[in-house]
């Protein structure tokens, strides 16, 4: 920059000098025409000067690679090939020439067909203009000096009462030097996880941010220590919807009243079926008009059934098949409470687990257990459990356990739907101990777990959902919906204008959309009404993590060219019209002078 | 006139061109001054000397005048000179015969100037009164205009306050009105501390102060009232003792926020809208603790019959009264007789800590063996016009037996037992362990080992006492559950009960293996039989219950075991796990009798039971959901939040959502002035006025305010897609016998 100012500076001054000699030794009629020269004369040896300055030709030689240098590229081997930074990496290599992109690269050079990359990789659009072309690694990446963010994993949708967790993996970690990662929530606090660091240099993290006390769009703030760059994540947390819950009981019982009781009063919609005596049964609820038949109607109405093993051993074969049908492709939960009498097999529902008596239980049926939850709490008081052992087999998922660390609660998945088995015999003696927390807890992760899931309002599903999104890298969302292909494309509504954006098309059911502002975004049906919002980050957050994904790409990149074959172009040269241009001013100055200096001398 | 007179008066005219210059680029330095010094007084003195500058540098050339140009200036000048001044620059050697004739004519002419005008041709004096004029009415502009506008005051708080003041009205744009703000914070006399006086219009203040406002502000303002919302009644209405500055007082009880509201003298309102909070800290009860006796039970010494007692007190504002309160039980069983006294402490001060003693002299109360001492401390503050008052814990002082001794439990029955069957209860020996513990490092080691001992030895009793329910006294292994006798352990050993066969030599004492004698058939069948015969099995309790006991008697033991030794904190696990024991047990064990002489009536139950039918049954379960005293406000809470976050479309007014953020804010507001003042004030700002970071500030603490969401049963997102779903109804569709 300072040369081409000191170039056209001395280009005006030399014009200035010799304009102020021709204005002082001329009469008037001749001073138009040559100081019209003068300056022309000026401003051509002031282009000359500039387009001395411009690189030599940018195009690659026949049969030599292009480097590409990114971010991070550690010492390059020498070699022969043209350099091109794209803009990642430090500036001040005279050695280097600066391009927006690979996409640049490849109309300068168009015979070009290898690139080699150095440094972490590129982005998603070098990527595709380096589609088809034969790409390969080169030199080593230059190791983080600093701690940075490698993955960022954290939900960007979460139900109301639902915690927000964090999780991810640091590198750039000195040796038994560990980091703190801290999380800060929306009201101010903040959390803080220790980051141990192993052999590699990276570390792996989870921090709790809390749970959100509202539905809305709101961010937490990630950094590692107390004074790093701070990071916002975007979560919306949605409103709770209860679960519609149905009892199906071959007899009544203080646990299924107490919780039924305990239900109504949180809000799930509770229906009803118990068995009073041989033939007569008692309903409550409105969705259960005939208590002595299971529907597939009724069960399509619910969220979880919840039976005993008695009652689930009355079931008839029609029975046992809608249910199976309702669990396996409706989605539905079931709980069955494992009684004292073991279940018997039924070929239209078999049951994933079986129920060992415990030899040491002697006369007692129940034995008094500390629980330990999936989540990690630990309930503090005890609670009856069936004296038996459950035999789950390897597909189960434990949700509770007591302290010896057997299965008390697990879950099966079915289908769509999970089928889950309870030993707590007991658990209203939590409220009748003033345990009510641990009551609420238990019954809360039990029955939200199992629950039909709710439907999204919006058939799209934004991939990889956990990872963070970036300005000027593309966001890709999948059409989930029925249909073969989508009715109608959504729009997105940006932070940097009014009018709403329509998706583009990547595929038949997939969509992209390039941001090019970092902030909340907002995705909704073309008819309104439907809406889904996502966060996107700046251009420069999270480099750690930017560099991550690049190096996956270019990795991707590279295995898939290897595969290919890639054909030589011929090569293309392109001329400087800078320079011609310039020669031709001089020249017609110089020509103009001249013929007007013989005129002169001959009149 | 010469080329020498020339010179000098062209000097004269540089000087008074120079001083006429200067004069002027002085005058408009100081009318452009004028226009800037209202706003900004080191503004004004740049532009001062600004233009100043700036005229005086146009005009450098003027300054430099040649006598050349003095010559052409007096030919101008002059008509008599006829155009011949310039002769007077030449030598009169080198002018010729007609220049020599025009300069004695020249000559002749000036003579005739000069002698009419002595000052002709010098400067006009006149210009130079003008000039000055002109730069004295600058100056007069300038000093006017720095006095009618003068600059801000250097209070920070009232800059803030007047830079923050336009938001809310648009007629607050104009410069503020307040000038100044103090308040006089005079304490209860009780306290001691003489008057203070804040700054501004926040603070601290205890209970019960008088708060003296004084407020200065333009004389615009004809009237001004502290008030708790811009539309709310004004708290205190302020006198104006004169134009501009008002007084006014307050006895404070509690937190106090509120905002100025005045009127002015053309009759609209003035609201600036910042909140101001007094915090009101009040007097704190006094808190005392008992230095010694350290132990809640203490056996007092026959031998010594002084017995001191110390007691820690410390307040605020200092301990008014300590006095003793003691019970004095002389007696036993229902001859027990209690006498009350009310024993008044001496203050004691070391080391600058003070202390209230006082040495009881037990042969004045002719205590006898078993006799008691209750006591407490009680201590009262100098608050008026009540002062608060704090108690301690009762503490007990024992006079021992003389026919037993507490540390020597092993009493033959024959004997008569005069201590009487007092047990510290399981909690009582946790809380004396935790006690103890605390008290280590200042307790000496006898001493320490003495009490751990003490307690030990009550940790024994208790559990002799709980071991009677087993039939028998019960001494468990080391550690551990109690091994059941006739087996053997995992390493093929027989444990202590088991039977060693005849001949075997004694078991471990030879070193041969002794064999096992065959389970003999009562043995076997002890499992199954009732042994009414044996006093271990003579009890009401089950296996279970027995069960559970033998692991009380074992942590008992354990327990003991490390605080005979000294160990106190080692032995704390064990009592409280042999406290959890005790009240398991306590809970899950329940006898019923039946009621005797009770027949109820016949229930026929073809006709009442089992029909499940519920109309006769009176609802007594809740059928609706509990009702949540603070739901209203969390959900308006949460309405609001929603509408704030990023994203969210922004709430419809509603005027009982605002009401009870406004009162949650208010609450939370008075308790903690420091951390809820900016939200109140981000919050009172119209929300289509709030800056981002007073919506940050909202948002933060509503969501601080906000209880998390109770645990309640929710359903999860959708994991799958529809597509899935759809493929599953499609196999259903398919028809018989399609692959």
């Amino acid at each position: 920059m300072s040369v081409s100012l000191g170039i056209c500076l001395l280009a005006a001054a030399f014009t200035a000098v010799v304009c102020k000699w021709e204005w002082q030794g001329l009469p008037a009629d001749r001073r138009r025409f040559r100081i019209g020269a003068v300056v022309a004369l000026g401003a051509a040896l002031a282009l000359l000067g500039l387009a001395s300055l411009a690189p030599a030709s940018s195009s690659v030689a026949k049969g030599r690679p292009a480097i590409l240098v990114t971010e991070g590229a550690g010492p390059i081997p020498a070699t022969g090939g043209a350099f091109f930074d794209l803009g990642t990496a430090p500036s001040g290599d005279d050695a280097l020439t600066l391009v927006p992109d690979a996409a640049f690269v490849r109309r300068l050079s168009p015979h070009v067909s290898e690139f080699r990359i150095a440094g972490s990789g590129v982005t998603a659009a070098d990527a595709v203009a380096l589609s088809g072309q034969r790409v390969r690694r080169m030199g080593e990446i230059r190791p983080s000096s600093v701690p940075l963010f490698e993955t960022v994993t954290s939900p960007r949708d979460v139900v109301l009462g639902d915690a927000v967790k964090v999780q991810g993996r640091v590198f750039g970690l000195a040796p038994a030097t560990p980091v703190t990662v801290a999380l800060e929530a929306p009201d101010g606090t903040v959390r803080t996880a220790e980051v141990q660091p192993e052999p590699d240099g990276r570390g792996l993290f989870a921090v709790a941010g809390g749970v959100p006390v509202a539905p809305g769009s709101f961010e937490w703030r990630l950094r590692i220590g107390s004074r790093g760059d701070a990071v916002t994540l975007g979560v919306t947390v949605s409103p709770a919807k209860h679960p519609r819950i149905l009892f199906w009981e071959s007899a009544p019982s203080t646990e299924s009243a107490r919780l039924r009781r305990w239900l109504g009063e949180m809000g799930p919609a509770v229906s009803g079926r118990v068995q009073v005596s041989a033939d007569r049964v008692r309903t409550t609820g409105s969705d259960v008009t005939d208590g002595r038949t299971l529907a597939a109607e009724l069960l399509a109405a619910q969220d979880v059934l919840v039976c005993d093993s008695v009652a689930f051993a009355q079931f008839t074969p029609a029975e046992l098949t809608v249910l199976r049908r309702a669990v396996r492709d409706d989605g539905l939960g079931l709980l069955v409470m494992a009684g004292a009498l073991p279940l018997a097999e039924r070929t239209e529902f078999p049951l994933p687990w079986m129920l060992v008596t415990d030899p040491t239980a002697g006369e007692e049926s129940t034995r008094r257990s500390r629980l330990r939850l999936f989540d990690g709490t630990r309930l503090e008081e005890p609670v009856g459990v069936l004296s038996a052992t459950l035999a789950e087999g390897a597909f189960g998922r434990r949700l509770a356990t007591d302290t010896l660390d057997r299965a008390v609660v697990t879950r099966f998945a079915e289908g769509r739907g999970s089928v889950t088995v309870s030993l707590v015999q007991d658990s209203w003696r939590w409220l009748q101990q003033g345990q009510e927390q641990a009551y609420a807890r238990f019954w809360t992760l039990l029955l939200s777990s199992l629950g039909r899931p709710v439907p999204a309002e919006l058939p799209w599903r934004m991939l990889e959902a956990d990872s963070p999104s970036f300005v000027d890298q593309p966001v890709r969302l999948a059409y989930v919906g029925a249909d073969d292909r989508p009715p109608s494309w959504p729009v997105v509504f940006s932070p940097e204008s009014v009018k709403p954006v329509t998706l583009a098309s990547g595929g038949p059911r997939e969509a992209l959309f390039w941001p090019r502002s970092p902030g909340w975004h907002h995705l909704e049906s073309a008819s309104g009404g439907q809406r889904q919002s996502f966060y996107v980050q700046p251009a420069q957050a999270l480099s750690g993590v930017r560099g991550a994904m690049r190096n996956r790409l270019t990795d991707r990149l590279v295995v898939d060219s290897a595969l290919g074959s890639f054909p030589e172009a011929a090569e293309v040269s392109r001329p400087d019209r800078l320079a011609y241009v310039s020669w031709l001013v001089l020249l017609g100055a110089l020509a103009g002078l001249w013929i007007e200096e013989r005129w002169r001398r001959r009149v | 006139m010469n080329p020498v007179k020339l010179s000098q008066l062209a000097s004269r005219w540089e000087r008074f061109r120079l001083a006429h210059d200067l004069i002027g680029a002085l005058a408009r330095g100081l009318v452009a001054g004028a226009l800037v010094v209202g706003w900004s007084a080191s503004g004004g003195v740049a532009a001062l000397a600004g233009v100043t500058l700036i005229v005086a540098w146009t005009r450098r050339r003027r300054w430099r005048i040649s006598p050349a140009a003095i010559a052409a200036h007096l030919d101008r000048t002059f008509v008599t000179l006829e155009e011949s001044a310039s002769l007077w620059l030449r030598a009169p050697a080198g002018l010729t015969l007609v220049e020599q004739l025009q300069r004695q004519r020249l000559d002749a002419a000036w003579r005739a100037l000069v002698a009419a005008d002595p000052n002709a041709g010098s400067p006009p004096k006149g210009r130079l009164r003008s000039s000055l004029g002109w730069m004295v009415l600058a100056l007069g502009l300038f000093v006017a205009a720095e006095r009618w506008m003068p600059p801000a005051a250097e209070d920070n708080r009232l800059a803030s306050a007047a830079a923050s003041l336009p938001r809310g009205d648009p007629t607050e744009r104009a410069p503020t009105l307040l000038q100044s703000a103090r308040i006089e914070i005079e304490p209860p006399a009780y306290m001691q501390r003489g008057p203070r006086e804040i700054a501004g219009l926040d603070g601290e203040a205890e209970v019960g102060a008088v708060l003296r406002w004084t407020i200065q502000t333009t004389e615009d303002v004809a009237a001004l009232a502290l008030t708790a919302g811009a539309e709310a009644e004004p708290a205190i209405q302020l006198e104006a003792v004169m134009p501009g500055r008002f007084h006014g007082q307050l006895r404070i009880d509690q937190t106090l926020i509120y905002q100025l509201v005045g009127l002015r003298t053309d009759g609209s309102r003035w609201t600036p809208p910042d909140l101001h909070a007094v915090k009101a800290v009040p007097d704190q009860v006094p808190r005392l603790a008992f230095s010694s006796p350290i132990l809640s039970r203490t056996a007092l010494d026959p031998a010594n019959p002084q017995f001191e007692i110390r007691v820690m007190a410390t307040d605020d504002f200092g301990i008014g009264e300590v006095h003793l309160v003691a019970t004095v039980a002389k007696g036993s069983g229902e001859g027990v007789k209690f006498r009350d006294l009310v024993l008044p402490l001496s203050e004691q001060t070391e080391a600058g800590v003070s202390s209230w003693t006082r040495t009881l002299d037990t042969s004045e109360f002719a205590l006898e063996p078993g006799d008691e001492i209750y006591f407490h401390a009680v201590a009262s503050d100098q608050r008026a016009p009540q002062p608060q008052t704090a108690r301690t814990e009762t503490r007990f002082a024992v006079m021992p037996g003389v026919e037993s001794s507490v540390t020597d439990p092993g009493v033959s029955v024959a004997r008569v037992n005069l201590i009487p069957e007092y047990f510290r209860s399981q909690r009582q020996l946790i809380m004396d362990t935790q006690r103890l513990v605390a008290a280590r490092p200042i307790l000496p080691p006898d001493v320490f080992a003495r009490h751990s001992d003490a307690i030990g030895v009550d940790q024994k009793l208790l559990r002799l006492r709980y071991g009677q329910f087993l039939g028998e006294e019960f001494e468990p292994e080391v550690s551990g559950a109690p091994a059941e006798p006739g087996t053997v352990d995992e390493h093929g050993h027989p444990t202590a009960g088991a039977v060693a066969l005849p001949g075997s030599g004694g078991g471990t004492d030879t070193g041969e293996k002794p064999r096992l004698r065959p389970e003999a058939v009562d043995r076997l069948q002890e499992a199954f039989m009732h042994n009414h015969d044996k006093p271990e099995a003579a009890t009401f309790y089950g296996e279970t219950v027995k069960a559970s006991l033998r692991q009380v008697l074992a942590a008992m033991w354990e327990a003991e075991g490390f605080l005979r030794t000294a160990r106190p904190a080692e032995a704390l696990p064990a009592e409280n796990r042999a406290l959890e024991l005790l009240k398991a047990l306590q809970q899950a064990d329940r006898v019923y009798v039946k009621r005797m002489g009770f027949e109820p009536p016949v229930i026929r139950l073809d006709e009442r039971r089992l029909r499940g039918e519920l109309d006769a049954i009176p609802a007594t379960a809740a059928t609706v959901p509990v009702a949540n005293e603070g739901q209203p406000a969390d959900e308006a809470l949460r309405s609001l939040l929603a509408g704030l976050s990023r994203g969210g479309l922004p709430a419809e007014a509603d005027p009982a959502r605002d009401a009870l953020v406004e009162s949650r804010l208010l609450t939370a507001a008075q308790a903690d002035p420091d951390r809820w003042l900016g939200a109140m004030g981000a919050w009172r700002t119209p929300p289509d006025l709030r800056t981002p970071e007073e919506r940050r500030v909202l948002s933060q603490a509503l969501w601080s305010l906000l209880p998390e969401p109770p645990a309640r049963p929710r359903r999860r997102g959708e994991d799958r897609a529809a597509l899935s779903a759809a493929f599953a109804d499609s196999l259903w569709q398919l028809p018989e016998g399609a692959p």
